[in-house]
């Protein structure tokens, strides 16, 4: 008797997913056990890629990410010669769910790529002066790759994670100019030049021959650490994070991102069936503030800095 | 109190003009404009579709977004994104079960409010299209500078050197019976460059009367163009 019961309440939630997610939504609360405005357990590791130049695996509750940087050496263009750059692409690929193709990449993942790369490229977030090695000559560019995994809702924020991870990951290397004018990082030339280096230290020689170094090794660092927090509304219930079977049920969906101080980065509200009244708004964005204090730690252990200051 | 470039006051908008029906195939169209910036919206449908577009419940709604010069990029694609999400919410979809409407947008002039000047375009060319509205929807940006004030309808060059940029928009619903405005909801909100909340609230509170004007705006625009057209007939 209990077993049918049981397989009722399977098949409702499969034939009616609407009405099965109201009777819950009524109660205050959600069919994977959460209060409305609690979001899955989150993790970040840093170095989830050894062979990449900086990299960061996140997950909050099922939805997984691995974000993977890999430097390579550009001529800057002459209208920014003292800038590098960052690429950023979120990639779904029809292994991280069942509702994704292959062929042309969805648009979920388009969207999280231009809103991550328009956040991260932002002044006031990452300084691309950073990634200069000299002026009008060499600049890094950043490859920032965020592959999903395992896509079950809230996409955005773990892509988000994971590309502020793996970016503040990053340590450039040391970059050395070859004789014949190439600019490059390979660790054997790097060595030759700073053994040259040590050499005219000694000697004193003001123009050392052979191979000089350009950049030492370094950090990257943003200016201010973006967190987001995408909550759903439905029927009126705003609810954090959602996964993915309650996302195909929303209204509709607001990201808030705030950087440490509080200010707000992003608010992004993509039309949707209902409007969002001020009330609303200034809730998410309340909610995205507690959602900071939660997500910050984590960050903040796997980096070792002090970041929230 | 510094004045804009071009001599307008902080919360005031560029000149609008809009113009229907310009296009012979489409089923609806309209060019917008506030100042130099441009934008021609085509509509078609709602028409049949094929394969996996095909909803059994709804309109399936479509937007391309075409850049003055080169081809739609991921930028673009994003743009597409926002836009197709409003129409959404605006059109009565399930109205049309099967079929499919698509939004053609092409920017003449941009000179900056792009996304703004677009959602009206859509808005126009969905209504002379007579695609089934929930409402008329208007859209409209608001720049932060960096000095903290807010300034309405920004210029490309202005756009640049703000701190921030919001762009909202809201459905203009035809008043109630009870005669009592209620405050409109934001059905669409993106942002850019970092600001403070009650920056953030004042530039919706800005966006809410802008909206309301330019709906205004439209439905002056409609009912001139209906009598036109009613006395040539």
């Amino acid at each position: 008797m209990s077993t049918s019961h049981a397989l009722d309440a399977e098949a409702y939630r499969k034939i009616y997913p609407a009405e099965f997610y109201k009777k819950f939504l009524d109660e205050k609360v959600r069919p994977d056990g959460r209060p409305l405005g609690r979001c899955r357990a989150t993790s970040v590791a840093a170095g989830a890629v050894s062979k990449a130049d900086g990299s960061a695996l996140v997950k909050i509750g099922n939805t997984t990410m691995i974000a993977g940087v890999k430097l390579e050496i550009m001529r800057p263009t002459d209208d920014a010669s003292d800038v590098g750059t960052v690429e950023v692409t979120v990639e779904m690929p029809p292994l991280c769910s069942a509702s994704v193709r292959s062929g042309r990449p969805t648009e979920e993942a388009q969207s999280a790529s231009q809103r991550i790369s328009e956040v991260l490229t932002h002044p006031a977030v990452f300084d691309l002066t950073q990634l200069c090695i000299a002026k009008g000559q060499a600049a890094w560019v950043a490859y920032l790759d965020i592959f999903c995994l395992d896509a079950d809702g809230n996409i955005f924020d773990a892509a988000l994670l994971a590309a502020v991870a793996a970016l503040s990951d990053v340590t450039l290397p040391a970059v050395t100019v070859l004789e014949d004018g190439r600019v490059t990082a390979d660790t054997a030339a790097v060595a030759e030049a700073q053994a040259n280096a040590k050499d005219a230290m000694q000697t004193g020689e003001e123009n050392a021959k052979g191979t000089q170094i350009l950049t030492s090794q370094r950090q990257l660092s943003l200016k201010c650490v973006p967190i987001g927090l995408t909550c759903g509304l439905n029927q009126g219930h705003l609810i954090a994070d959602p996964c993915a079977e309650e996302s195909g049920l929303l209204d509709t969906t607001i990201t808030v991102i705030l950087n440490e101080s509080g200010e707000l980065v992003s608010v992004y509200k993509p039309g949707g069936n209902v409007g969002a009244s001020d009330a609303i708004l200034m809730d998410c964005i309340e909610m995205s503030r507690l959602r900071y204090k939660e997500v910050s730690p984590l960050l903040e252990k796997v980096l070792g800095k002090g970041m929230s200051e | 109190m510094e004045s804009r470039e071009d001599g307008r006051e902080d919360n005031q908008m560029r000149q609008l003009a809009c113009e229907r029906n310009l296009l012979n195939r489409a089923d609806g169209s309209a060019r917008w404009s506030q100042g130099q910036s441009c934008v021609l919206a085509a509509v078609y449908g709602p028409r049949s579709t094929v394969g996996r577009k095909e909803n059994p419940e709804q309109a399936n709604i479509e937007v391309v977004f075409k850049p003055k010069i080169g081809f739609a990029g991921v930028e673009e694609h994003e743009l597409e994104h926002v836009i197709r999400k409003t129409v959404e919410g605006v059109v009565l979809t399930s109205l049309h079960p099967r079929t499919g409407i698509s939004v053609i947008l092409q920017v003449l002039q941009n000179d900056g409010s792009v996304l703004a000047c677009a959602i009206n375009a859509t808005s126009m060319a969905l209504i002379d299209a007579g695609v089934p509205l929930k409402g008329l929807v208007a859209a409209v940006a608001i720049a932060v500078q960096e000095s903290g004030g807010l300034i309405l309808d920004p210029l490309l060059t202005e756009q640049k050197l703000a701190r921030g940029m919001v762009t909202v928009a809201f459905v203009d619903a035809q008043p109630t019976e009870a005669g009592v405005p209620t405050e409109a909801d934001t059905l669409t909100c993106t942002t850019s460059g970092l600001f403070s909340a009650d920056q953030y609230l004042d530039s919706l509170n800005w966006g809410r009367t802008a909206c309301s004007r330019i709906a205004a705006f439209c439905r002056v625009s409609l009912e001139r163009y209906q009598r036109g057209s009613q006395m040539l007939a």
